[in-house]
């Protein structure tokens, strides 16, 4: 009800132009009584310089005016604010200039004489037709806003959508395709242009993906979304999982299903080399198992061994294999620690040549055996290398280790160290029996060995060159592999400075 | 006095056929073997063994194979018993595994067995294979 007391014409500013001051006065007077805002002005030009320099809610215009006159006047008026609300007021009540007016964009028109009564309902009138066309321009500018917002957030969403790493496939509930992002049709492998309407099986390469649409078109209450791995049609194609929900109206019928895509081959890959790691490494520890378990059954159920001298034999058969066993097992920890992501702690400054001297030293006595000579041949003042100490050692015991087993006996070892480009470069060479050419590439492998008479009888664990890679790449390092079979090899070891 | 058996043992794994020999001779068998499906070759046509016992992968993936089907398709050796022994099935998810008569006609063995295998168990297929070869009509 606060709205009736306010009478309507409180703070409404209005523009009175009329060249007879009585008439001026009269209605400034009345209409300042209602509160209105009232300016006045006696000429039609004086009255549109007025309206240019503020904002008038109504316009009293008396059509006879010096200078310019109402009709002229309405028309700038017209042009300057569309929204004024003008009321003509007309000495000469004719039908024809009022019906004029109201064309040139007069909302209503007042006859000379008129009473203060007649003024006060008109304008009063006037001002609330005002207050509406402001209310609608406001609703108009709310509603373009809203929309700007709107197409703004729409653009903002298929942005979002084309640049996903996911693929996203939204069918209807006739099994046709809506929308399929740039991902969607890479994983799909969709090579032709998309129609709206085109129908999923016709874009769906395996019926695994359909079923699984149908499936999330029929899930039971309580059920949001269903998913599935689709294996490729081909070994090439991506392995992916699909995550399906479908999409239900505000009465909860259901519109379609949207789906996700992600391709998991990398995944899958890490899970089968995972798996082949845990097979060879079961097979390589039943090995020796097996054997030790058969020598022992010879010993306790075999007829024939009793002779002592045999019997000592198999026990120290039995010994080295569970020494190559514990070798492996501690092979397998270091490779564990390698594999949780670890860096390379404990750093320091290394003097290689230092360390290379150590190693050597470490392995005299199984080169005596052999009968190899090891030669050292490591350049003065080589700089230090920034690296942990542990695992160096570990590359070069297992590289020089290597170098000893796989020579010949009375045969022999260089160990040379030198700088170059930035780089240390540590040689170990061998005179041994070299890797074949298709063989060189995989000895980095894990439990790769290779086999040839040769090697027979060589104990390993066929994980010490693989450590060694690893290791070395942990500390930016590289190794490399240069051999001639039957006359030996050299594996050349790159540390950065 | 029957002369004893002679056994072939083909098999890359020298503990293998240490363990093989050792249990074998025990039983009073002669023993010869061979560490590559050539080698395998060469002793068979020389030597005559009585009874093969095959590994299936030596140098190359299917070196038993290769060597059991030149055996059985030459009618010098073909009736010679071969046992298989393999550990591969379950590394390279080649099963190989036979499991009717005719499996074992199309890879040429007369017995099968994985890798590890018992003494016990071989001993008693090796006794079985023999036994079959001495009366046909019995296998």
């Amino acid at each position: 009800m606060a709205e009736a007391i306010r009478p309507p014409m409180e703070g409404a500013r209005i523009l009175i132009a009329d060249d007879e001051p009585p008439i001026r006065k009269a209605c400034a007077k009345i209409l300042s009584e209602q509160g209105a805002v009232v300016e006045v002005a006696e000429n039609g030009l004086e009255g549109l310089e007025r309206a240019k320099a503020r904002e008038f809610d109504l316009a009293l215009i008396d059509l006879k005016m010096p200078q310019m006159d109402g009709m002229e006047l309405l028309e700038h008026l017209n042009r300057l604010d569309p929204d004024l609300v003008k009321i003509v007021i007309t000495g000469f009540a004719t039908l024809e200039t009022a019906v004029e007016a109201v064309q040139r964009g007069a909302y209503d028109y007042l006859s000379k004489p008129f009473t203060p009564g007649e003024l006060r309902t008109r304008v009063n009138r006037g001002v609330e037709k005002r207050a509406l066309l402001r209310e609608a321009k406001k609703l108009r500018e709310e509603r373009e806003r809203n929309l700007l917002e709107l197409t703004t957030e729409k653009i903002r969403t298929q942005t979002i959508i084309q640049c996903m790493g996911d693929g996203l496939l939204v069918t209807n509930r006739d099994r046709q395709v809506v929308l399929c992002n740039p991902a969607g049709r890479r994983l799909l492998k969709i090579k032709r242009p998309l129609q709206v309407g085109d129908p999923l099986t016709s874009v769906a390469g395996c019926p695994e993906f359909v079923e699984l649409v149908e499936s999330a078109m029929n899930l039971k209450e309580g059920q949001e979304m269903t998913s599935r791995e689709i294996s490729p049609a081909s070994p090439a194609d991506p392995v992916l999982m699909a995550n399906c929900a479908p999409v239900k109206d505000e009465k909860g019928q259901i519109m379609g299903v949207v789906t996700v895509l992600r391709d998991i081959t990398s995944l899958k890959e890490l899970d089968k080399a995972k798996s082949t790691f845990v097979s060879l490494v079961s097979h390589e520890l039943q090995a020796p198992l097996a054997a030790i378990e058969g020598y022992l059954d010879v010993i306790l159920e075999g007829p024939g061994v009793k002779d002592r001298q045999k019997v000592q034999k198999i026990l120290e058969r039995c010994r080295e294999r569970t020494s190559g066993l514990l070798a492996l097992i501690q092979d397998l920890l270091a490779i564990s620690r390698m594999q949780a992501g670890r860096i390379v702690r404990g750093k320091e400054k290394l003097q290689l040549s230092a360390l290379l001297r150590e190693v050597s030293e470490l392995l005299r006595g199984a080169a005596l055996e052999r009968n190899i000579e090891i030669n050292l041949e490591l350049a003065e003042d080589l700089p230090p290398v920034s690296a942990n100490r542990e695992d160096l050692t570990r590359v070069f015991t297992n590289l020089v280790d290597n170098a000893i087993k796989y020579n010949r006996p009375g045969g022999k070892v260089f160990l040379r160290a030198k700088a170059v480009e930035g780089f240390l470069r540590v040689e170990i060479q061998d005179t041994g029996i070299g890797i074949a050419l298709p063989e060189r590439e995989k000895i980095f492998d894990e439990f790769y060995r290779v086999k040839a008479k040769e090697t027979q009888g060589i104990a390993g664990t066929g994980l010490g060159l693989s450590i060694a890679k690893k290791l070395l790449e942990a500390h930016n390092g590289q190794i490399e592999v240069e051999s001639k079979w039957q006359e030996g090899s050299t594996l050349r070891v790159l540390l950065p400075l | 006095m029957k002369r004893s058996p002679k056994i072939l043992i083909v098999d890359d794994d020298p503990d293998f056929i240490e363990i093989g020999r050792l249990s074998l001779e025990g039983k009073g068998y002669q023993i010869l073997s061979a560490s590559t499906g050539r080698e395998g070759w060469e002793m068979v046509q020389k030597e005559r063994p009585d009874l093969v016992i095959l590994d299936l992968m030596m140098e190359d993936l299917d070196a038993g194979m290769t060597l059991s089907h030149k055996i059985k398709t030459d009618p010098r050796y073909a009736d010679t018993p071969i046992l298989m022994l393999t550990s591969i099935a379950r590394e390279t998810g080649m099963d190989f595994t036979p499991r009717t008569e005719d499996d074992f006609r199309k890879l040429k063995v007369d017995d099968f067995h994985s890798k590890p295998i018992k003494v016990k168990t071989l001993l008693a297929k090796v006794e079985k294979l023999l036994a079959r070869r001495e009366d046909p009509e019995s296998g």
